[in-house]
């Protein structure tokens, strides 16, 4: 299970770097916008994973409310793009 | 029969982060800040759910049946596939309308017809 554990979060991680060199490769505000979902969706699967091995009894909760939150922080972002406008 | 579980639960942790992975390396390779925020849904559809599953398959394993559990890990993966389509249709609207360049080759462009207000710099 630890080998599991490790090679998912070793993957995740990598992912985050990938965003990180597109962002800094393509310095839009869509872009960052998007490498900032990417992170925060690779935030949860770490956190996940990681709540595997440790037994937490908050994982499922965290990964429902995350879920159901994560919508705000995308729209607030897509409003800033357009500058308020809906 | 442990020996089984812990192949699915690998199969489906590691294969949900090959999908965030799958992700990132297409955001590296398109061109265009629209097909970035497209290319980001195999991360959210399916990834995210595989790992999720593989976290209440080990909880499964270890702990045993719960409904409460049961339920928040269906609305988790309800969210996170709804959710982000909701969410990643609203910033591609944005994105469009803030005029960031889009790849000459985007066809066919309903948002062109939607939005002619669109914003060029």
């Amino acid at each position: 299970m630890t080998l599991i554990v490790v090679v998912t979060v070793s993957i995740l991680t990598v992912s985050i770097v990938l965003g990180l060199v597109r962002l800094v490769a393509a310095q839009d505000e869509a872009t960052s916008a998007a490498v900032s979902d990417l992170i925060y969706f690779c935030a949860i699967g770490i956190f996940i994973t990681t709540a595997m091995l440790r037994r937490t009894s908050v994982l499922f909760d965290v990964a429902s409310v995350s879920a159901l939150f994560g919508i705000l922080a995308t729209v607030a972002l897509a409003r800033i793009l357009t500058r308020g406008r809906r | 029969m442990d020996t089984v579980w812990t192949i699915v639960i690998g199969v489906l942790a590691i294969g949900g982060a090959l999908c965030v992975l799958a992700s990132a390396t297409a955001m590296l390779r398109v061109e265009d800040a629209l097909s970035r925020i497209n290319v980001l849904s195999p991360a959210t559809g399916l990834g995210l759910p595989a790992i999720l599953l593989a976290a209440y398959l080990n909880h499964l394993t270890e702990v045993g049946h719960d409904w409460i559990d049961l339920i928040k890990v269906l609305v988790a993966i309800a969210g996170f596939v709804i959710m982000s389509s909701v969410a990643s249709n609203t910033l591609g609207r944005a994105t469009y309308r803030s005029g960031a360049p889009i790849n000459p080759r985007t066809d066919p462009n309903e948002l062109a017809e939607a939005h002619p207000d669109r914003r060029v710099d």
